[in-house]
């Protein structure tokens, strides 16, 4: 079990740790990086595969993700409108019956504001309970 | 990018909550008379309409109410007035009824944010109608 060094000893600790005494020398280095790289290359290079492409770009599947959503939002959207009656067709009635007496049934659409009105005039409601 | 993330998840829970909510019915009952009655309170969507179209000076929103469409046949009060719908939005069933009278029955198809004014019903001073819209 190692002891822990005094602040004065790291210095000397150091430099018996240096690295330049196991520096090789450039013609050594050279000489096993030829002797390795054969080997090298032949392994099958995953990692530089994977690596190639637009697809491998960061973040693109995010955006890709992000453009999915918001197309469908806005299809949604889309459709939503267009079966709420965002076409220009008028409210319409299908059917009235009047309980009271009356004079007469007016349906009136207003273009301008595409409302519409149904207006049941002269009631009478002495009848009522 | 978390952000962005964030806010299209938040965007997309917005749309499938507004899609589950549905469509809804807004009733609102209004008397109307023949001396102006200062201003337009909560009609101020219908308010064009109804002073244009109308031989009636004042409009005043009296009270409403919503309910969410298809409707199911409940029964909203409104004053001395009771309204019950059921069907779907383009096929839509009203009864108006004052007390336990039958003013009238009707089928309508309607239009989102087009409103359908029916009214006619007499009350001292003027008349009184109901003003239905449907909102996406």
């Amino acid at each position: 079990m190692r002891r822990a060094q005094p602040w004065r000893k790291v210095r000397a600790a150091f430099g018996t740790l240096a690295v330049r005494d196991r520096i090789r020398d450039a013609d050594a280095f050279w000489h096993e990086f030829r002797s390795r790289a054969p080997a090298r290359a032949a392994e099958p290079d995953t990692v530089r595969r994977t690596a190639a492409g637009p697809w491998s770009r960061p973040g693109i599947w995010r955006w890709a993700l992000a453009g999915a959503c918001g197309m469908l939002v806005a299809a949604w959207v889309t459709l939503r409108l267009f079966l709420m009656g965002a076409v220009s067709e008028p409210n319409t009635i299908k059917s009235l019956d009047v309980g009271v007496s009356h004079s007469a049934v007016l349906i009136l659409n207003d273009e301008p504001s595409q409302s519409t009105i149904l207006w049941v005039a002269g009631m009478e409601m002495r009848d009522q309970t | 990018m978390k952000k962005t993330s964030a806010l299209f998840a938040t965007i997309l829970l917005v749309s499938a909550l507004s899609a589950v909510a549905g469509p809804t019915l807004s009733i609102r009952l209004v008397a109307a008379t023949k001396q102006a009655a200062g201003g337009t309170r909560g009609l101020s969507d219908v308010a064009p309409v109804l002073e244009q179209n109308l031989p009636f000076s004042g409009f005043r929103h009296v009270a409403s109410t919503t309910m969410s469409l298809p409707a199911t046949g409940q029964t909203k009060k409104l004053n001395s007035y009771t309204v019950t719908c059921s069907g779907p939005q383009h096929d839509l069933a009203i009864v108006v009824r004052r007390g336990r009278k039958r003013l009238l029955s009707t089928k309508v198809s309607l239009q989102a944010n087009k409103p359908l004014i029916v009214g006619g019903f007499p009350v001292e001073g003027g008349k009184m109608m109901l003003i239905f819209l449907a909102k996406p």
